[in-house]
């Protein structure tokens, strides 16, 4: 046998301490974190946009256009505003009926206008726009005798959809649209709130939408009569669907016509471009939070960039499953004429609050008429540099349009149109300054011609329209203008 | 006695017959002619250049014999039953005997007293060595069901009376044995178509089916010479041996037990001849294998014998079965020969003393071993292989040898959407291992599996041969079978895991013995063995070969650092790049279809970030955090880190190596795992086989080490660290001996597989394909990766089978890709107008398959993926539950189908602008074939659109007449038909494929050749002819 070493050689000694450094790496890098990848996720947003990415072709999903009733008409508004013509296919569904197909050529820069009614009979009608090859933004118009209504289309059917705002006071008619646009049946459940309590009726629950269709529920009969406060969600337990709310205001302070696209989910924040603390005009906030918890939140009231550029925030807790009325005529620190608002929730420290939804209605007295309106805010996110109207803005009046700056930075603003030269600043709207926090009230000058509206600002701003309501009617309809997201980065 | 040509032996064996002490012997002798011919060595035996005549012998010894004489040679048998006839009397016994043997004085009197004392029928003696009655010869014969014998004796066994009981054997041999005279007449003596050779198992058979009993007696005790083989042509006695075993075989056994055996006896004769051919003892396999078929053609001769039995039938034929050996006698006698070859490695060693104790041990545990691996695999024998993971079903539709061949030559590869080229060389391997396996699909998939394990830890065992003792060596493999990598790639279905565990092994070997100074035909034959392995393996895990260079890089910095010589360093690094080139060029042409953008994830593997992170506590228990108690199994650790700083001089050389395997794959793994560097990797899992191969080799070191100084009783600083390491690494085996309890090495009883039969094969409205989208552990096919952790892979409708697993690649998995992304990133609500052309009908989103992601340990569901895809308006949900979702594509287009005006319009564009504005429609579905191309169909002037990637040697055969191919959609193939008429589609092909396919062959054939020693195996090729 040979003799045998009783000690260490050095290269032993080398092998092994090498080899326990080695496995010290090993647990150092093991315990750092990966790194992380950017990846560019889709944006997710509670609003409809227009997508800044490269896609192959986009859809919209308009909320519906009442069908039955000979005085009322609706049009889908596609525009163009690339300098390529593109192709958009037209599905209109509607309640019992076979989908009604249709293709359509939109030329580059211009718009084209689709009755909505074509080829098909139902109590509602809702249309998803396809457009293949091309950039474009869709809208839904109604021409309603109680007031003209302008409403966007989503870009994606959802799992859920919130309205914080509903009204069947004085028998107002409170429709629910509920559009299914998959081959497979949609199976939700409503429930909603209203002044004194939360209601999930039996009926309601595992209610199926039929594949390909449109159904209407008129809230009043499904148990919600004569509710001065009623918010609705929606929640799909299979499938997904597009639901938009039509609105008949008949009295109790609320006349007029609304169709509105539900928000797809709820935010921590939501921005309002046009806050009105104007003689005559009666504002609220309705705020449905959705959630099992309550939620503290706070209104701030901007008016621009000066020292009395804001006020102090209103704090407020909307309660679990509840829908709470902010009267922001009663806040004492409310500003005078015409201000932004964001809604926020506050979290507690060390945990996020969940989000909420916030609906703004002003009842405008006139004369001896009230013409109501109801905006959904901004979603948080939803800030852009670019904003489109494809259906254009009502010409000629002081506040056709109104833009709050997102940021604490003044901000430069133009306006321009979709015109056979391209897209082209209007006359005396190519560099509107705004303050840091400000707004811009911007009136579009009478007698220019139809087409689609591009509001571009050096930093992200929220864009509100305010419409006229047609057939003579005073006051105004408001609506969003579409943001282009992820928002474009301003070269200028 | 019967006297044949015999030699100087003789007179001594009259002599001890002359000299029994029975009193009442009376002796016959039968000369058989031709004897005469070898009376010279007699003669020169009695009387120096005097010839002398047996007779004259008998006669001089054993005057009162008689003798008579035998014109011709009818055999033994024939002519010892002659004894029935010249000797009268049923009271007595006939002892009868060669004349090479000699008796002990006392054998017939003790061989008589038995059959009184043990009422027995047939009893026989002790037969010892002629030249050394110390070595035994025979103590009777145990026989298997196919009259195979099993050796009771072990090669030149020393006779230490430890087989000196009385006891019942099956047969005696017929050199010497004593048989009651009745009985013997009764039975009517040997069966006279026995020349020689088994006459002696067929005659104690018929005792046995008598009743009578069959005794050894040892008491009784005779010198055997047993060399009638040197009287008689070698060639023969194997052929005569086993004609004779097969006709005894299927004359004597049981009605309802002879089909059974004839079956038996062929698959063994089969597998002796696979066996023999590379192996040594192919003549008596081909000559087992055409006795077996000769039996056919002597039927009516073994219908008349067994009628001239069944009057002799007074046991039961399953009492007789009883009384043979279960199972394969040649398989014992196979175990019996590796043991041996242990032994002598034992003996080997410089402790004489202790080798047979060590040689024990080894026995003991390596079949120790061997029974934890079957145990913990039963429920693959008795309940099959879960379809999970990589373990695909083999059918005998798709997996048919025929099919799988005709596929090889076809020059069309089906997996996925099907593309023109080199069909994988796998396939043809698996063609081969079906024919091998008897087309039975079920039984080569379990066993392979299994097997794998086993063929793994046979390696480990022959890594170290020559460097440690057997001993350290069997703690090696011990570490390396108790290594729960293996069990949990059983668990979760990954073969290929399975396929590296099995052949890293052989690889180090080769590696060992390519750094040893092998040259000329042996060093030819290791590099030709070393190409075939790569090859066989890189055609199954063509990532195999990047291992590979990382276990050459590691060995030779691991033989650098222990200052081994450059020059033998040299070696491993030639066998490497004899290897890769080798692999990839027997597997061209299909190599060459690695030349795309894919190729180093196809030959390396993927990179960091399409991986999802491990960590390093789940890497280092080989388990993937699988057990519960997995963490114990670090333990398998210690003696590889204990080994470097204990071991010394060779043994260090090797704890060097193998803690770099460890810690140098270790680290690589861990950098690449956190995404330090981004480095395509093979499967993790492969790579842990070599920590595994590691941490063995480590401990091997180790206990080579620590037996070699055993002898020591003094205290050494290390004996309490090594103390610390052995009670760590038996702790450490605890995790994959806890695997074994379930019997499946808890494999899922419940798959995903067993949920994809809702999608139809093969449906009336018309052939389509399944995308298979989600995490790329639950997908059931090799796959590419799409974004983030989403990966994706096509198949065509049916069940998943092993041919699925290749797939090439085709330009319509990049629209596939395309369409998806788009899904992904919300471009579009109307992908499935994307995917109408590529027949996509179904798009699967496995979540719990059963093996990677189970129902206790579910893999994050792709949440973001599911949710998109929810969006698609095309997209109609068929199935949804936890484990797995399926959306239906309501826009698909029949794989093959005749299509409408406008579709056919919209076929000569291409582009998503295209797909998306309108969806397409098929007028009438077409049936497909197996493979490509299809039934025969009746067609009007249209345009018949095929989802598969364009190819100009597709064709569409209209009443003879050939429409050629264009494409459509801008991917796929469309034929417009202009006239009306019966219809079929083909591929043509080409006659390079042919070619190239049988150069293949031909380079195997170098190749196989050039491993197993051409001469040696002409040698045998020409001993068969003759």
């Amino acid at each position: 046998m040979s003799q045998q070493r009783t000690h260490l050689t050095i290269s032993q000694l080398v092998a092994f301490v090498v080899a326990l450094l080695v496995v010290g790496i090993m647990v150092f890098v093991d315990g750092r974190d990966a790194k992380t990848t950017e990846t560019t996720s889709p944006v997710a947003l509670e609003m409809p946009f227009v997508s800044a990415a490269a896609q192959s072709s986009s859809s919209w999903f308009c909320p519906g256009v009442p069908g039955n009733d000979g005085t009322i008409s609706g049009t889908i508004a596609i525009s163009n505003s690339s300098d390529a013509d593109f192709i958009a296919t037209i599905t209109r569904l509607g309640n019992g009926v076979a989908p009604v197909y249709s293709t359509v050529g939109v030329p580059a820069r211009s718009h084209v206008y689709e009755n909505v009614k074509e080829g098909i009979e139902s109590p509602y009608i809702s249309v998803i726009v396809e457009i293949i090859g091309g950039v474009g933004s869709v809208e839904q118009m109604i021409n309603h005798p109680a007031g003209n209504s302008v409403a966007l289309c989503a870009n994606e059917p959802a799992t859920e959809w919130h309205f914080a705002d509903g009204f069947t006071g004085a028998d107002s008619l409170h429709n629910l649209v509920l559009t299914n646009p998959y081959s497979d049946s949609t199976v939700v459940d409503i429930s909603f709130v209203t002044r004194d309590s939360t209601r999930e009726p039996a009926h309601l629950q595992g209610f199926v939408i039929p594949p390909l269709s449109v159904v209407a529920l008129n809230m009043a009969t499904e148990g919600a009569r004569n509710e001065p406060v009623l918010a609705v969600s929606v929640r799909a337990s299979a499938g997904k669907l597009v639901v938009g709310r039509s609105q008949h205001y008949l009295g109790d302070g609320r006349l007029g016509y609304t169709m509105a696209l539900g928000s797809s989910g709820t935010s921590p924040e939501w921005w309002f471009a046009d806050g009105e603390n104007i003689e005559g005009a009666n504002e609220q906030l309705v705020i449905l939070n959705p959630s099992d918890e309550d939620v503290a939140l706070s209104v701030l009231f901007v008016v621009g960039d000066g020292s009395d550029a804001t006020t102090q925030p209103a704090s407020l807790t909307a309660p679990a499953g509840r829908v709470t009325l902010f009267d922001t005529g009663s806040y004492p620190g409310v500003p005078t004429g015409r201000y932004g608002m964001i809604v926020s929730t506050v979290d507690v420290p060390g945990e996020v609050s969940p989000g909420v939804v916030v609906e703004q209605v002003i009842n405008r007295r006139i004369a001896n008429t009230v013409a109501t309106s109801v905006v959904l805010g901004a979603p948080y996110g939803a800030a852009s540099t670019i904003w489109s109207a494809p259906s254009g803005v009502s010409s000629g009046i002081e506040d056709a349009l109104i833009v709050f700056n997102a940021t604490p930075a003044e901000s430069v603003v133009s306006v321009s149109q979709v015109g056979p030269a391209g897209s082209v600043a209007l006359p005396g709207l190519e560099s509107v300054v705004l303050s840091a926090g400000g707004l811009a009230v911007i009136a579009i000058p009478a007698g220019i011609p139809e087409g689609e509206i591009i509001v571009r600002a050096t930093s992200p701003v929220v864009v509100q329209r305010m419409l006229l309501r047609g057939h003579d009617l005073p006051g105004r309809s408001a609506v969003l203008a579409i943001p282009t997201l992820p928002s474009p980065v301003d070269e200028s | 006695m019967v006297v044949y040509q015999p030699g100087p032996w003789f007179r001594e064996a009259v002599e001890a017959l002359a000299n029994q002490t029975y009193p009442q012997l009376q002796s016959l002798f039968f000369i058989v002619d031709g004897a005469t011919s070898e009376l010279d060595d007699v003669a020169a035996d009695v009387a120096i250049d005097v010839p002398v005549d047996p007779a004259d012998v008998i006669a001089s010894l054993m005057p009162h014999a008689v003798i008579r004489r035998v014109s011709g040679n009818p055999g033994y048998g024939a002519v010892i039953n002659e004894v029935s006839r010249l000797v009268e009397g049923d009271g007595g016994f006939f002892c009868l005997m060669h004349d090479d043997v000699a008796l002990e004085p006392q054998a017939i009197e003790r061989m008589v007293e038995e059959v009184f004392r043990s009422n027995a029928g047939v009893v026989g003696p002790k037969l010892v060595e002629w030249d050394d009655p110390t070595i035994l010869q025979s103590v009777g014969m145990h026989v298997d069901r196919i009259g195979e014998i099993e050796p009771t004796i072990g090669l030149n066994e020393k006779d230490q009376e430890q087989h000196d009981s009385v006891r019942d054997v099956f047969a005696l041999s017929s050199a010497c044995l004593l048989i009651r005279s009745d009985l013997f007449r009764e039975l009517g003596g040997f069966d006279r178509h026995i020349e020689f050779f088994g006459e002696d198992i067929d005659l104690c058979w018929r005792v046995h089916l008598s009743g009578a009993r069959v005794l050894i007696v040892p008491a009784a005790k005779a010198r055997h010479r047993n060399q009638i083989v040197i009287r008689t042509d070698a060639q023969s006695v194997e052929i005569e041996q086993a004609r004779n075993r097969v006709r005894s075989v299927v004359a004597l056994s049981g009605r309802w037990q002879l089909p059974l055996v004839v079956l038996q006896m062929l698959l063994i004769s089969v597998g002796q001849i696979v066996v023999g051919l590379f192996g040594g003892g192919l003549n008596s396999a081909v000559a087992s294998l055409r006795a077996t078929c000769g039996a056919v053609f002597d039927i009516p001769d073994i219908v008349r014998r067994r009628a001239e039995i069944r009057p002799l039938r007074r046991v039961a034929a399953s009492e007789i079965h009883a009384l043979q050996v279960s199972g394969s006698a040649r398989l014992t006698s196979f175990f019996r020969r590796r043991s041996r070859r242990i032994q002598q490695a034992a003996f080997a060693q410089r402790d004489t003393k202790e080798a047979i104790q060590h040689q024990r041990t080894v026995s003991i545990v390596s079949i120790a071993v061997v029974c934890f691996v079957l145990v913990g695999s039963r429920g693959f024998v008795t309940e099959g292989v879960q379809h999970v993971g990589e373990f695909l079903p083999l059918r005998e539709g798709s997996e048919s040898a025929r099919n799988l061949v005709t596929s090889y030559f076809s020059g069309w590869t089906n997996g996925g959407f099907g593309v023109a080229g080199s069909n994988p060389t796998g396939m043809m391997l698996v063609a081969l291992s079906v024919v091998a396996f008897f087309g039975q699909l079920g039984a080569l998939q379990s066993l392979s599996v299994v097997g794998f394990v086993l063929v793994g830890i046979a390696g480990m065992w022959r890594v170290p041969a020559g460097f440690f003792s057997i001993r350290a060596r069997l703690v090696g493999m011990v570490m390396y079978a108790a290594n729960p990598l293996p069990y949990l790639a059983l668990n979760k279905g990954r073969l290929s895991i399975l396929i590296v565990y099995a052949i890293v092994p052989w690889v180090l070997r080769m590696l060992v013995r390519a750094e040893s100074d092998v040259r000329g035909a042996k060093k030819t034959q290791m590099l030709a063995a070393s190409v075939l392995l790569a090859a066989v393996v890189s055609a199954f895990v063509p990532s195999f070969l990047s291992l590979l260079v990382w276990l050459v890089l590691l060995w030779v910095v691991g033989g650098a650092i222990a200052r081994v010589s450059q020059e033998a360093l040299r070696g491993p690094v030639q066998l490497l790049g004899v290897m890769l080139v080798g692999a990839l060029v027997l597997n061209a042409p299909w190599s060459s279809e690695f030349i795309n953008s894919r190729w180093l994830d196809q030959l390396v593997g993927l990179s960091a970030d399409s991986l999802s992170r491990v960590g390093l506590a789940q890497l280092a228990q080989f388990d993937g955090g699988f057990l519960r108690i997995g963490v114990i199994a670090l333990g398998l650790y210690v003696p590889v880190f204990v080994s470097v700083i204990v071991t010394r001089s060779a043994t260090f050389v090797w704890a060097t190596r193998s803690l770099l395997f460890v810690v140098g794959t270790g680290l690589l793994l861990v950098l690449v795992d956190a995404d330090v560097i981004g480095v395509p990797t093979p499967d993790f899992g492969m790579m842990l086989v070599v920590v595994g191969c590691g941490v063995s080799l480590g401990a091997a070191s180790l206990a080579g080490f620590v037996f070699d100084d055993e002898l020591s009783m003094s205290y050494r600083w290390w004996k309490p660290i090594v103390g610390v390491s052995v009670v760590a690494s038996l702790v450490g085996m605890l995790p994959a001996l806890s695997m074994s309890v379930g019997g499946s090495w808890g494999q899922s009883k419940t798959t995903v597989a067993q949920l994809y039969v809702q999608m139809q094969q093969n449906p009336p409205e018309g052939d389509y394909n399944v995308l298979y989208i989600g995490n790329r552990l639950t997908l059931p096919l090799p796959s590419q990766r799409l974004a983030d952790d989403v990966f994706f892979v096509v198949a065509d409708d049916g069940e998943l089978t092993f041919s699925d697993r290749w797939v090439n690649a085709s330009p319509l998995h990049d629209s596939v890709r395309d369409a998806m992304l788009a899904v992904v990133n919300r471009e579009t609500v109307r992908s499935g107008r994307l995917l109408a052309p590529l027949a996509v009908r179904y798009i699967v989103v496995p979540i719990v398959d059963g093996a990677e992601s189970t129902i206790s340990r579910p893999l994050p569901a792709p949440s973001d993926l599911l949710r998109a895809l929810a969006t698609q308006l095309d997209f109609r949900r068929v199935y949804q539950a936890s484990d797995l979702v399926i959306y239906e594509n309501v826009a698909w287009l029949p794989s093959l189908a005749v299509v409408d005006a406008q579709t056919a319009e919209l076929s000569k564009q291409a582009g998503d602008d295209v797909l998306l504005s309108s969806p397409l429609g098929a007028a009438s579905p077409i049936a497909r074939s197996q493979g490509i191309g299809s039934d025969v169909f009746q067609v009007e002037p249209s345009t018949v659109h095929f989802a598969v990637p364009f190819s100009e040697r597709l064709k569409l055969e209209v009443n003879g007449e050939v429409v050629g191919s264009r494409v459509a959609f801008g991917g796929t193939t469309a034929f417009d038909v202009e006239s009306a008429g019966s219809a079929r589609v083909v591929f043509d092909t080409p006659l390079t494929r042919y070619i190239f396919v049988l150069i293949q062959l031909a380079l195997w054939l170098v190749v196989i050749i050039a491993m197993f020693d051409l001469g040696r195996f002409a040698r045998r090729v020409n001993g068969l002819g003759k």
